[in-house]
């Protein structure tokens, strides 16, 4: 029954809606396919095998009630820093290797409402903190079009788990691209929300004034079903908007006819690869056909956003990440002698390089000192950032660009070179840094065999446009059809 | 990938006068083990002698990178902390969703009788 993990949710929904097949039959599915496909991507840390089928049979048993729910019976998976009651949740750490929140995410109680089936937890950068889903204390993910290949990252195990169908849908969490990068390398389509306009209430905190959760799924639709279940105003996150919710599926076959599109020349520049390139421009002149207007736009700032970022993210996370020392959970080192020794023992023992590069170098743009040379400095830039964007969208409704300067690079290709990694987010960061939501949309394949994105970016909380560009590059790319062989 | 770290021209200190640091401005052309070891300190994190060395390499390269936010002229800009502008957002303060203590307490590496416990602070 391999066949009904192809299917997107609402074609699942559909056939639980028809009574043609049992949420137990597909959750069962997929659980068979992870447990023969998933040695070979790594895409999953934690499958939840008796709890996923209960939660199915729980399903079944309500739609016969005559429950409508959602998600109802729809099995999907979450990256392993949205915390899941009663699940262990370990941000792909070893410093939470047996953590079990005594609580869900505001996203996950969302997801529960609608009846979705928590299937298991996604392998991810540790911490969210890469950008190929190599630092993960479970080891590397794969990319389900080349196992050779990195997934992107650091959603690199929803994207790939989506890609692979070994889920019908996942949430991944975007600080610098980590959401529509590991979509874009794996072909799938990643939705980054404005930021506020999902809660982090249960998000493990990375770097707080970017972190955003946001759906990853099979096709356009897909997404804005997801974002009608999580989207909405949470009391407790006090950075959560408290802006109306629109139906994100009511406008999506619009077209993209009257809107305005922005074409950045800053974003083709000369380490854009040739292929994405030649890709991108295709279905810009789709969109066009289409009858969208296409019109140059510049955002000036753009290439000051991975500096900017690797200020301000880096500091957020040294103090987010303070709270790791071995006292009220996760790991410890029992060998300490006093307490200081315990700390720093823990610390060391319990993070992986990347995380504690980062904890360094926020530390230090923090320091007695430092701080209005780099942090400061960086928030000043921030906002000539924003303001590039500001600027644009008096002009234009969406702007288009690729999602990544080349497609998925080679497992262990970059993980000597800290800044190479970095410049892989270099066409997503900014708008993380000016708050603005962006969707990357598989738009064709490299010659090798590759997923190419193409990423839209929004004015803030519309979304909605986003996602009818989306829609008109699915259609017309018409790589949708397409599935990685395993 | 041509998006390249930028050669710095490093600014020749100006003699004997004293100035706040700007980015660009550290005085040696890579942070020494010495910084670093402050700077895991203020973290604490204990590092091997490989990782002091690998942090001295590492580190200076990202910041060299950072420097390059010094072309900018950013006098008469307001800084942004948050990208939307959401001010203060108060609640009543009320206990709801609580767990008992015993709920919180299942992922702490040790305990004694509803207490966390540690390694001693104070030699005795």
């Amino acid at each position: 029954m391999s066949n009904l993990c192809y299917l997107t949710i609402r074609e699942l929904l559909n056939k639980l809606k028809a009574s043609e097949i049992t949420s137990e039959e597909v959750t069962k599915a997929y659980l068979d396919r992870i447990s023969e496909l998933d040695k070979k991507i790594n895409s999953y840390v934690t499958v939840d095998v008796e709890g996923a089928l209960e939660q199915a049979r729980e399903a079944d048993k309500k739609r016969s009630n005559g429950d409508e729910g959602a998600l109802l019976g729809v099995p999907l998976a979450l990256k392993d820093l949205i915390v899941t009651k009663g699940l262990r949740t370990t941000c792909s750490s070893k410093i939470l290797e047996n953590f079990v929140p005594p609580y869900d995410a505001f996203v996950t109680k969302k997801l529960k409402e609608a009846g979705a089936v928590i299937i298991g937890k996604t392998n991810m950068d540790e911490f969210a903190m890469g950008s190929s889903s190599e630092t993960s204390y479970f080891g590397a993910v794969r990319n389900p079009w080349n196992t050779d290949k990195i997934p992107g990252g650091s959603s690199g195990g929803s994207a790939a788990a989506v890609s692979a169908n070994l889920c019908a849908g996942a949430l991944g969490s975007d600080t610098g691209g980590s959401i529509r990068q590991p979509a874009a390398l794996c072909g799938v389509v990643g939705l980054k929300p404005t930021y506020g306009r999902v809660s982090r209430f249960g998000l493990v905190a990375f770097a707080s004034s970017l972190d955003q959760i946001g759906p990853m799924t099979k096709d356009v639709e897909d997404a804005a079903i997801l974002m009608n279940a999580i989207a909405g105003h949470d009391p407790m996150d006090s950075t959560c908007a408290n802006e109306p919710m629109p139906d994100y599926t009511a406008d999506i076959n619009k077209g993209v006819k009257g809107l305005k599109i922005g074409i950045p020349e800053e974003y083709f520049t000369a380490g854009l690869d040739g292929e994405i390139e030649k890709s991108v421009r295709d279905n810009i002149k789709f969109l066009e056909d289409d009858g969208a207007k296409v019109v140059p736009v510049s955002l000036p700032h753009t290439k000051y956003g991975v500096p900017t970022y690797y200020v301000l993210a880096p500091a957020e996370a040294s103090s987010n990440l303070a709270r790791y020392d071995g006292v009220r959970y996760g790991f410890r080192n029992k060998d300490s002698e006093g307490l200081a020794d315990m700390y720093k023992n823990t610390r060391k023992d319990g993070f992986g390089a990347e995380v504690k590069r980062r904890i360094m170098l926020g530390t230090y743009a923090l320091s007695s000192g430092y701080y209005d040379a780099y942090y400061l400095k960086a928030q000043k830039v921030r906002t000539l950032i924003k303001n590039d964007f500001v600027t644009a969208f008096k002009k234009v409704d969406v702007i288009v660009t690729p999602t990544t300067p080349t497609a998925a690079f080679g497992i262990g290709e970059k993980t000597d070179d800290p800044l190479e990694m970095y410049l892989s987010d270099i066409l997503t960061i900014n708008a993380n840094i000016a708050g603005i939501p962006g969707i990357s949309v598989p738009c064709g394949f490299t010659a090798d065999g590759l997923p190419i994105g193409l990423q839209a970016l929004g004015a803030y909380f519309d979304e909605a446009s986003l996602l009818r560009v989306a829609k008109v590059v699915e259609q017309k790319a018409g790589v949708l059809a397409e599935n990685p062989s395993l | 990938m041509k998006w390249q770290v930028p050669l710095r021209k490093r600014k020749q200190d100006a003699a004997g006068e004293a100035k706040r640091p700007v980015i660009g401005d550290r005085s040696q052309m890579s942070l020494s083990v010495d910084e670093v070891r402050r700077v895991a300190t203020l973290a604490h994190l204990s590092l091997t002698d490989e990782d002091e060395k690998q942090f001295a390499v590492k580190l200076s390269g990202i910041l060299d990178y950072i420097d390059q936010l010094s072309e900018l002229d950013t006098s008469d800009v307001q800084p942004t902390s948050h990208s939307l502008e959401i001010n203060n957002v108060f609640r009543e303060d009320e206990t709801k969703n609580t767990f008992g203590k015993e709920t919180w307490q299942d992922n702490a590496p040790a305990k004694d009788h509803g207490h966390y416990t540690v390694p001693r602070v104070v030699e005795g």
